[in-house]
């Protein structure tokens, strides 16, 4: 439970969404604990998780939101769309039924998200190899995407990283106007992360504007 | 043995024929192939799933007497039991060996005090509806392996566990047409069907769901699910003022943490002693149970939670330590929701939910 130290210039908020037993949550357990997690309970409503990543030298917090698959769930998860920077859209590289869903994914997506949001496709299950049901090159026609496993743990840094080099990149250029409402980032947080030790004092203020 | 292992290289193999086809083109194949696993289970030694989990209230010698002989009565089938003994039996105690035939017992007497309520549920055969095929097939058969996947029951894959679940579920989704499969349901069954043969777990199911209106939470457009966190919002303004605000300031809704603890009777986060006494009131009070636990709870934690200085850490220790409390303070909760009454709060709050949404959909100054 011990907090590092309070010092990360921005956070981005992440939704990841697609259709049942993609593997959602796996994905989200692998990049915040690096580990698979092989007993899994399906996720009922939301759950949440965050690391620290770096980028181009900056650290930047994801706050990522992790979604129930189950169409009437999004009766429930839609109001999470809004102040997303970044949507995980992931499907199974075995159940083609979830790949051919995920256009009705993407227009929740587009429809939800503010346009700066950053969408990124992602087939999970990538160590199932002689089950494979989509292509990796029809899915690249597609969208760009990521193949990755949250089993094995191939790709995810990657697919999580990508995405906030995007969102980071479109800071940069300006496309992304943080003081936008629902941008979904913050330059960094007003309050201290851990209140428990009160002596702990936040980090210097690293505003470079 | 032999018969299950053949089955498993079976399944393998339509698994992946199947796949390759998309909908629901392949469901009649697979089935047939639970079908067969079924019919071997009947000759494997029924595995009951053991009880091994912590007691809440653990029940005395006089009450587990109590029990023994309302259990026991040659009436009971067609004898009212006075509600004040029931009830006082439950806050008292429910012994873990016999919570199963105990649950049974109130589904009975709710049926001798209630039997109109009784015969406005659908009464289709758990039998007939088995031989039907669901389109929620696929669904729950997704969430089979991800349901209590640490409870050794649950664990193997297509176990005899697994497939009670899966039967319970595919005849509860074609008995109830507007809800059919919804996650959270098979944590419900699941817990059922640790403390009750399979058939008699469906109709305890079936009993929760119409009888008690629990069904109402599931349906497609959640919107009964709206109103119960809306009320839980109001429960928590109402008596503990400085927790709501806490929870304002860093924006938590309790849809993030109460989705789960409603849709599964808390059975996904919690401890199965904890959940299994939740149950034990759910079937002497129903639905309001939920809240009241949710908001004790909460109450319960209050300092904890105030302490709490962030979104995430506020949002963790909801899910994540709250539930690991020990076991006198587990007690302390249920004993604290047998004292309240909150019914006409809930009722008024739902009223308040219908007029605010009103206000908000027709509002000219909307957006």
């Amino acid at each position: 439970m011990a907090a590092g130290p309070y010092n990360y210039s921005y956070i981005f908020k992440y939704i990841i969404i697609g259709d049942m037993g993609v593997g959602k949550s796996c994905l989200l357990h692998q990049f915040t604990e690096k580990k698979f997690m092989a007993d899994c309970p399906h996720t009922i409503g939301v759950e949440f998780g965050t690391r620290i990543i770096e980028v181009s030298g900056q650290k930047i917090k994801l706050q990522i939101w992790d979604t129930a698959g189950q169409e009437r769930f999004r009766a429930v998860t839609r109001s999470y769309y809004r102040g997303a920077a970044g949507a995980l859209m992931v499907y199974d590289i075995t159940r083609r039924s979830t790949y051919n869903h995920l256009s009705s994914w993407l227009t929740d997506a587009r429809n939800l998200t503010n346009p700066n949001t950053v969408i990124f496709l992602i087939g999970n299950k990538s160590d199932l190899e002689a089950q494979r049901d989509v292509t990796y090159e029809e899915a690249k026609q597609f969208a760009d995407e990521n193949e990755c496993s949250a089993k094995t743990g191939d790709n995810v840094e990657d697919a999580f990283l990508d995405t906030a080099k995007k969102i980071y990149q479109n800071i940069q250029d300006g496309s992304l106007d943080l003081n936008a409402a629902e941008s979904g980032v913050q330059h960094k947080p007003a309050t201290p992360r851990n209140p428990l030790n009160t002596d702990q004092t936040p980090s210097k203020e690293g505003c470079a504007c | 043995m032999g018969k299950i292992s053949r089955s498993y290289s079976t399944f393998n193999r339509n698994k992946r024929s199947v796949q390759m086809l998309d909908g629901y083109t392949w469901y009649t194949e697979f089935d047939d192939f639970l079908f067969i696993c079924c019919l071997a289970r009947q000759h494997e030694a029924q595995q009951k799933p053991s009880l091994d989990y912590e007691e809440i209230t653990p029940c005395l010698k006089d009450v587990t007497k109590i029990w023994e002989e309302m259990l026991d009565s040659e009436e009971r089938h067609t004898t009212k039991f006075s509600p004040k003994t029931l009830l006082d039996s439950v806050h008292q105690g429910v012994p873990k060996l016999r919570r199963g035939d105990i649950w049974w017992l109130l589904v009975e007497q709710h049926h001798l005090h209630y039997p109109d309520m009784h015969e406005r549920t659908p009464s289709k055969e758990y039998g007939e509806l088995l031989k039907d095929l669901t389109e929620y097939q696929h669904n729950i058969l997704i969430d089979l392996g991800r349901t209590f996947p640490g409870h050794p029951y649950f664990a193997t894959q297509l176990g005899p566990g697994q497939l009670a679940l899966y039967n319970i579920l595919k005849a509860y989704s074609l008995l109830d047409k507007d809800v059919g499969y919804c996650q959270g349901l098979s944590f419900i069954a699941g817990v059922l069907l640790m403390h009750m043969e399979e058939t008699q777990s469906f109709e305890a199911m079936r009993h929760m769901m119409y009888n008690f209106g629990l069904r109402k939470q599931f349906q497609p457009n959640m919107m009964p699910l709206q109103i119960q966190l809306y009320q839980l919002t109001r429960l928590i303004h109402d008596n503990y003022k400085d927790l709501h605000d806490h929870f304002e300031e860093y924006d938590i809704a309790p849809n993030l943490y109460a989705t789960p603890w409603f849709l599964t009777l808390f059975a996904s986060q919690f401890p199965l002693g904890f959940v299994a006494r939740v149950f034990d009131l759910f079937f002497m009070q129903g639905v309001e149970v939920l809240l009241k636990v949710g908001l004790v709870l909460l109450g319960n934690h209050k300092e904890l939670i105030l302490q709490c200085r962030s979104f995430e850490e506020t949002l963790e220790f909801i899910k994540t330590t709250l539930p690991e409390m020990g076991i006198i303070q587990m007690e302390r909760v249920i004993n604290q929701v047998f004292e309240m009454d909150i019914s006409k709060q809930l009722q008024a709050y739902e009223v308040e939910y219908h007029v605010l949404r009103e206000e908000m959909l027709y509002s000219p100054s909307r957006g």
